[in-house]
């Protein structure tokens, strides 16, 4: 029960947190799930996210190449990203055996891989993605830590 | 000077997956066009790409234009290529419209429209046809996943000019022009692009599509060819001016389809422009489709009927899909409802009080394609 409490809690934050951060920076490259979860799932075993970030930074060189290569775009990229992020992740989860496991972890890469790439598509430059993709999931990732220590 | 209207050799170009082969020869004649002209930003693309094509082709340069839009269209040659998208339209890919064409038109400059609806697809466009010249007549709100303001819809088109050369922005709406203009400066200097804003005289401002003309001007000299002939200058007012022309329907009155044209400021210039050249203080119908699918469109007009409902020389406006209550309650009297109504009563009722008919809104349904075959089919005699 407490822990639905806390999940519900975070999640709702995370919700909040990301319409704020897309009104104001107008990009959103975690979506609209994707971070919330993620922070959710880091805060169950912190060394996860190591496999996110093997799987993301998988996921857009998979994404750069066919782009590049096939000129390939929209929902076709998309779920090559879930497919690259799925295996990735995978496979990592085999290599470095968490405590915390969950498929739906797997594609989380995937997805914010894929919104990356759209930002980047429109305009947007890498360092303004990462600094406000990172600065949300810091910020959520602290709030999450509080409702951690708390329940 | 051969213009496009002169083609008379139609013919079908169908779009294909592209094979290895085609992605090489796509990049190969991409990298060897001398021109790459795109033409974004909302209103008049496809009619400026068509008077491009139309001057540098008969300037004897080796051009490609390409219109997309409801009827996409390729002018290559003297020859005028209908594009089949296979019988079910989603199917569609930017990439195997786009670059497909690329790779089976060899061209020394590649005219296209823009055919973008959002951020994403309008940075891939970019990112696929890599234009020299980009082209942005003017910015109106339309889809809200371009931007929900002008200033928004400035940023949109703005980040991609990152490796344009010249950009040319012909806005003739002075208050739309100074939201815009910063956003665009901002963004060329941030990127050594070269923006060209041209400023339309008042006295012309008031013909929707005008600009066309300033934007070929300032074209050719952009790339070095001489300044348009008086012949061409004609040719393209012409063109413009026909674009807008009433014409009689067939139960006798007069209409004009600005269905397609589906912002509120096009909508607006175009009625007044009408009022002061067509209308002679007829009554004014303005019939109006709104879709379920576009809700942000539907809100961008309120507004519009806003200023509709104060003015006297609008008689009705007859409300025709998904138009919510609001614009029926902002309407009052003057609004009539689609479904509840005869339309052959209706046009009948026009023409008996010489009314003068405006379609507005969106063009692209079923409805307003049956209120078009009403209005323009010849009249049978009765049996």
């Amino acid at each position: 029960m407490v822990d639905i409490i806390k999940y519900s809690l975070i999640l709702s934050v995370g919700f909040i947190l990301g319409y704020f951060y897309y009104t104001y920076f107008k990009i959103s490259p975690g979506g609209v799930l994707a971070t919330p979860f993620l922070v959710l799932y880091t805060l169950e075993d912190p060394s996860i996210f190591v496999i996110f970030v093997l799987a993301f930074v998988s996921s857009i060189f998979a994404i750069d190449f066919f782009v590049r290569r096939f000129l390939l775009y929209g929902r076709r990229l998309f779920y090559l990203a879930l497919l690259v992020s799925l295996v990735i992740s995978a496979v990592l989860y085999l290599l470095l055996n968490p405590t915390f496991s969950t498929v739906f972890f797997s594609i989380i890469a995937g997805i914010i891989a894929y919104n990356s790439h759209k930002e980047l598509m429109g305009g947007t430059d890498y360092i303004k993605i990462t600094t406000v993709w990172f600065s949300e999931f810091i910020l959520l990732y602290i709030f999450g830590f509080i409702i951690y220590s708390i329940y | 000077m051969m213009l496009v209207l002169d083609n008379h050799i139609n013919t079908i170009y169908k779009i294909h997956r592209l094979s290895r082969k085609d992605i090489n020869r796509y990049r190969k004649h991409l990298s060897e066009a001398k021109y790459r002209i795109l033409v974004s930003g909302s209103r008049g693309k496809s009619g400026l790409v068509e008077d491009i094509y139309g001057v540098l082709h008969g300037r004897e340069l080796d051009v490609l234009g390409k219109v997309t839009g409801s009827d996409p269209k390729i002018f290559y040659r003297g020859v005028t290529y209908y594009i089949d998208r296979g019988s079910n339209p989603k199917r569609f890919f930017l990439d195997y419209e786009n670059a497909g064409i690329i790779a089976d038109f060899k061209a020394d400059i590649y005219c296209f429209e823009n055919q973008t609806i959002s951020r994403y697809t309008n940075g891939y466009i970019h990112f696929l046809f890599k234009p020299h010249i980009e082209i942005i007549p003017n910015l109106r709100l339309e889809h809200a996943e371009l931007g929900e303001s002008l200033e928004e819809m400035a940023h949109t088109f703005g980040a991609t000019l990152k490796n344009v050369d010249y950009a040319i922005y012909a806005e003739p709406i002075p208050h739309n022009k100074e939201r815009v203009i910063p956003i665009l400066r901002e963004y060329a200097s941030k990127f050594g692009v070269e923006l060209r804003i041209i400023d339309i005289p008042y006295s012309e401002s008031m013909l929707p599509g005008v600009e066309r003309v300033y934007i070929l001007q300032e074209l050719l000299d952009i790339m070095g060819l001489p300044p348009l002939t008086y012949h061409e200058y004609n040719e393209v007012i012409n063109r413009v001016v026909w674009e807008i022309k009433p014409r009689v329907s067939s139960y006798g009155f007069y209409y004009v389809d600005l269905s397609k044209v589906n912002d509120p400021d096009t909508t607006s210039i175009a009625l007044e422009y009408l009022k002061k050249n067509y209308v002679m203080g007829r009554p004014i119908y303005i019939l109006a489709y709104f879709r379920g699918d576009r809700i942000d469109r539907t809100k961008f007009f309120i507004p519009f009927f806003e200023r509709i409902r104060d003015d006297d020389s609008v008689a009705k406006v007859i409300l025709g899909g998904m138009y919510y209550d609001r614009i029926k309650k902002i309407l009052g009297d003057k609004a009539l409802e689609m479904k509840k109504i005869d339309m052959e009563l209706l046009f009948e009722k026009i023409n008996d009080e010489d009314g003068f008919l405006i379609l507005a809104v969106n063009g692209v349904t079923f409805e307003m394609d049956m209120v078009r075959e009403m209005l323009s089919r010849v009249a049978q005699p009765a049996v």
